[in-house]
């Protein structure tokens, strides 16, 4: 099996992750898509390198990350708010769903995606550490601060959900 | 608290209607290889005019500030004889294109490829100029860069030749030729890509940091798209590489 082969194996099993990650970052199915596209692109160009990492899906993550970082750094002054949402299964559903996604949405970007790390990917703060390449300390004080803006946020109803 | 944000979270993405997640990797694929095709490019590029700047200070070194000249080239200066010329492929209002060659590929027995074939095809294909500064690349690659005066100065010319997987079988037998211009890098303002429907790739190179380009996009597109390129070519082109090419400077 040939390098780009072990890629194509690789990214098939695993783009459908990369890009929900993507989407609990940006909010925009067609950025996500993007997004994920250019992380396996720098992926593809790192094979090699890539293959010696002990977390193989954790260095795509990590690649994943910068590249949205870098896409917030470019546009920061168009900070999207969340386009137009698909039809949601169930009304309950989607008004969790728009409550949560908004409250997350007024983060600084480095504060969702240490929450969307920490609590959507299960990473543990080490691991969120490594990934952004902050101290632990940073990581922990941030998810502190980032829970305490969440309970803020979120409405009332759904604030009952998350106060335990 | 954690695990209701988990499932906060989780519940937020299941209700979502996400699109088909369509050919995102092979699209990822496709421009990875374009990138390493341009970086290899690129290296060359680079190996080749730190060679050349070698032999501009040789020359100053030697015959002081007033002597300085052109390079000399490696091997002697060949000329590319005047050809019939033919009328432009395309108009170029599309940055993709096909190419009818009106064959897939070309007949005849074939072996492998060799640096000094594909020079031996590029003075074949060129317009009528003086060239000189042949390189090849390393490691086997089939990689080679002339330098083209065809009577406004010198400039090279890059030709890189790859195999990927097929493109289908249900594609029109001829090359999809895509050209790229670069303005903010001049060691690749201009890239023309023919890649055939049997995963034949070819990208040739056009510099432009001291002088224009070598080619216009219609010679450009000639070049790329000729169905005679290939990770194997014709018997005849590797026999008579070997004769006219038998050492070329490696660059890189």
């Amino acid at each position: 099996m040939t390098d780009d082969d072990e890629f194509a194996e690789f990214a098939n099993a695993h783009a459908e992750r990369l890009r929900n990650t993507a989407f609990m970052l940006c909010h925009d199915w067609h950025l996500a898509q993007d997004l994920t596209q250019t992380a396996l692109t720098k992926l593809f160009l790192s094979w090699r390198r890539a293959v010696q990492a002990d977390n193989l899906v954790a260095y795509a993550q990590k690649i994943l990350l910068r590249v949205w970082l870098d896409h917030r750094r470019r546009r920061s002054s168009t900070e999207s708010t969340p386009g137009v949402l698909h039809e949601p299964a169930y009304r309950e559903s989607h008004e969790l769903r728009l409550t949560m996604l908004d409250a997350l949405a007024r983060l600084p970007a480095r504060d969702r995606a240490i929450v969307i790390l920490r609590y959507f990917e299960d990473y543990s703060v080490e691991q969120v550490a490594d990934v952004l390449e902050l101290p632990v300390s940073i990581v922990k004080s941030q998810t502190r601060r980032s829970l305490t803006k969440l309970r803020e946020l979120l409405a009332a109803e759904q604030l009952a959900l998350f106060a335990g | 608290m954690t695990e209701d944000l988990r499932a906060l979270l989780r519940a937020g993405l299941h209700a979502e209607l996400p699109p088909p997640i369509g050919d995102v990797v092979g699209a990822a694929i496709r421009d990875g290889r374009r990138l390493r095709r341009q970086r290899r490019l690129g290296l060359l590029g680079s190996a080749a005019a730190m060679i050349a700047l070698v032999g501009v200070g040789a020359v100053v070194l030697r015959d002081g500030p007033v002597a300085v000249r052109p390079p000399s080239a490696a091997l002697p200066p060949q000329n590319v004889p005047p050809g019939p010329t033919a009328a432009p492929l395309a108009a170029l209002q599309a940055r993709t294109l096909t190419v009818h060659s009106g064959t897939l590929r070309a007949d005849g027995t074939r072996t492998k490829a060799t640096s000094g074939a594909m020079l031996v095809l590029m003075l074949q294909l060129l317009p009528p100029g003086r060239t000189s500064h042949y390189g090849v690349s390393a490691d086997d690659d089939l990689h080679v860069q002339l330098s083209l005066d065809g009577g406004q100065g010198p400039a090279m010319i890059r030709v890189a030749v790859g195999q990927n997987a097929p493109l289908g079988d249900d594609l029109p037998g001829g090359a999809f030729v895509t050209i790229s211009d670069n303005p903010r890098d001049c060691e690749q303002a201009t890239t023309v890509d023919a890649q055939w429907p049997d995963g034949t790739l070819v990208e040739v190179g056009l510099p432009a940091c001291r002088s224009a380009p070598a080619l216009t996009h219609d010679q450009a597109i000639r070049l790329a798209a000729d169905p005679r390129w290939g990770v194997t070519m014709a018997e005849k082109l590797v026999t008579e590489g070997a004769n006219r090419f038998p050492k070329v400077p490696v660059l890189g």
